[in-house]
């Protein structure tokens, strides 16, 4: 399957989906994406959601090792990884991601048992309930009902 | 305001045509007159340019059907109108069919109708002359765009040359110790890198590294690494500087000049000095798969080893491991290309299928290669480079 990088944001709350095999040659659309969602105001979370991901070529485990750094850096936590497929687990710990990331290796399944999720620190309870609710909102949006998901894959960033 | 149009007047009859002359210069076009159909076929011939051509429809010396042949031929694809005494239906079918935009009938009292139509002809023919335009523009710019990509795959190919001779010798044999190489690059230039060479008279500091991308930036930062290993190498005599005999030194550094370059390239490496009189090996693995493979007769083994790729963070740490090596052995390094190329489809059951290769083949890296298919590689979907260190006893 070809790969594809779809991203959507509900009241603050930011995920990344990677689908297939997910090769980027030229990364400006997924960079100017990270640029807007750090200008906005609203901001809480972003977690990335590789559960559906065949493959991650370098250049996208290099944007994704950037903006947990930058998360880090601008508001002191670190994103979460959700992935469940051991292939891609391998990958992510070879490189030392879980340095980087929450990794999340058992919430595919299951998104409803999530109780918590990494998030701009300080935040009351409304807001870590407003991301966890976020959350269930962005996992369900079904393949049909994808159009709140922008697809950051271009046909020319098809490598 | 559009330039005036220039329209062709073919007619046998001589006060007709001049009359048709006049009425077409009334409205706006510049007429061009021929009063024989040969005239009017070689004047074509010439490819003028026009934006219309008003015939007489029962022209002397003219058979339509011979020249529904031969005017397309032309290619000029100029509207044309024709006229005639009689409003025949059959003979406006025919010039129709012939694909004559127009027909009309004498007396020719509307100028208006004939007004719009010849307008109708300037435009479609204007319509033509900017696509014919845009082609040539496009053309140009193609013809130009092939000359850049040209110069571009030429400086590719220097910088594959000066890559290619950073490379250490191949085989490399140092008393039982024998150290090769091979790399396939994917394009002409590669991110991928491999160095050996000795530090003092009995350590051999060998290094592999996959820089993150494709192309003159990430084969710049091989130069820097080549650089940096050149450069500790020496400081080891004139700066009393051991770290080319550290592993974990070596990537911290490779780490800081990577960060400090600024261009998101990262590289994941493995880093590894024999020591020949001991027959140890110290490494260090930073984010790199498949991880070194050590054959020997008690079978095939990963040499595991855990750390961030080096050029991603700054606080990045890497673990240090000491082995002593078998007497007989061969130690297989590679970069993730060929886990491209192995048939099964995760990285796990990849790496499984990887070290079941060396567990089934003996230990030669000519048999490896073979066995592993880089010998038939033509084009590789990622750069592969392979290094093979053995022994013999």
């Amino acid at each position: 399957m070809d790969g594809r990088i779809l991203a959507a944001s509900h009241d603050g709350a930011y995920v990344i989906r990677m689908k297939g095999d997910v090769r980027v040659t030229l990364c400006t659309t997924i960079e100017e994406y990270f640029h807007t969602m750090f200008e906005d105001p609203e901001f809480t979370s972003v977690w990335v959601d590789l559960c559906d991901a065949e493959g991650i070529d370098s250049t996208t485990l290099g944007l994704l090792a950037k903006l947990a750094i930058n998360v880090k850096e601008k508001y002191d936590f670190q994103p979460a990884i959700f992935s469940c497929e051991p292939g891609i687990n391998r990958l992510l710990k070879s490189m030392g991601f879980q340095r980087l990331f929450e990794l999340r290796e058992e919430a595919c399944a299951s998104p409803k048992d999530i109780q918590e999720l990494p998030q701009v620190t300080g935040s009351e309870a409304t807001v870590k309930a407003k991301v966890i609710e976020a959350h269930r909102v962005l996992m369900g949006l079904s393949e049909e009902n994808q159009a709140k998901f922008k697809d950051l894959m271009m046909a020319l960033e098809r490598g | 305001m559009d330039a005036p149009g220039t329209a062709l007047v073919v007619d046998h009859d001589k006060s007709r045509v001049l009359a048709l002359a006049e009425l077409v210069k009334g409205l706006g076009f510049e007429p061009v007159i021929h009063t024989t159909a040969l005239g009017a076929r070689e004047f074509l011939h010439s490819r003028p340019e026009l934006d219309v051509i008003l015939c007489e429809f029962d022209m002397e010396g003219l058979t339509w059907d011979a020249t529904r042949r031969s005017v397309p031929e032309l290619d000029h694809q100029i509207p044309i109108v024709l006229i005639s005494d009689e409003a025949r239906a059959e003979s406006i079918m025919r010039a129709l069919r012939w694909g004559a935009s127009d027909f009309f009938v004498r007396p020719l009292d509307d100028i208006e109708a004939l007004e719009r139509s010849l307008e109708r002809c300037r435009r479609q023919r204007q319509v033509r002359r900017e696509l014919e335009r845009s082609r040539k523009r496009l053309e140009a710019a193609n013809t130009e765009l092939r000359g850049t990509i040209k110069v571009l795959e030429q400086d590719q190919q220097a910088g594959r040359q000066v890559q290619m001779r950073m490379l250490p010798s191949t085989p490399m044999v140092l008393d039982d110790y024998v150290f090769s190489h091979t790399v396939i690059p994917s394009l002409y230039l590669s991110g991928d890198f491999t160095d050996y060479f000795t530090v003092g008279d009995r350590h051999v500091t060998f290094l592999m590294a996959d820089v993150s991308g494709h192309g003159s930036s990430s084969a710049f930062a091989t130069v820097l690494l080549k650089n940096l290993f050149a450069r500790k190498r020496s400081d080891l005599l004139r700066k009393n500087d051991d770290a080319i005999y550290s592993p974990v030194a070596m990537l911290k550094q490779a780490n800081l000049e990577l960060m400090d370059l600024e261009v998101g390239k990262f590289a994941t490496m493995v880093v590894g000095v024999v020591d020949t009189q001991e027959n140890t090996l110290r490494y260090s693995v930073a984010g790199h798969l498949p991880q070194p493979v050590l054959v020997s007769h008690e079978g095939a083994r990963y040499l595991r080893g855990e750390g961030s790729a080096v050029g991603i963070m700054a606080d990045a740490h890497y673990e240090e491991h000491l082995i002593d090596l078998p007497d007989s052995f061969m130690l297989a390094l590679f970069s993730d290309g060929i886990l491209e190329i192995l048939p099964p489809k995760n990285l796990i059951e990849k790496e499984n299928y990887f070290i079941r290769v060396f567990e089934e083949t003996a230990d030669s890296p000519e048999e490896l290669v073979t066995r592993l298919g880089l010998d038939r590689v033509e084009t590789a979907p990622d750069d592969i480079a392979a290094l093979f260190i053995s022994k013999r006893d």
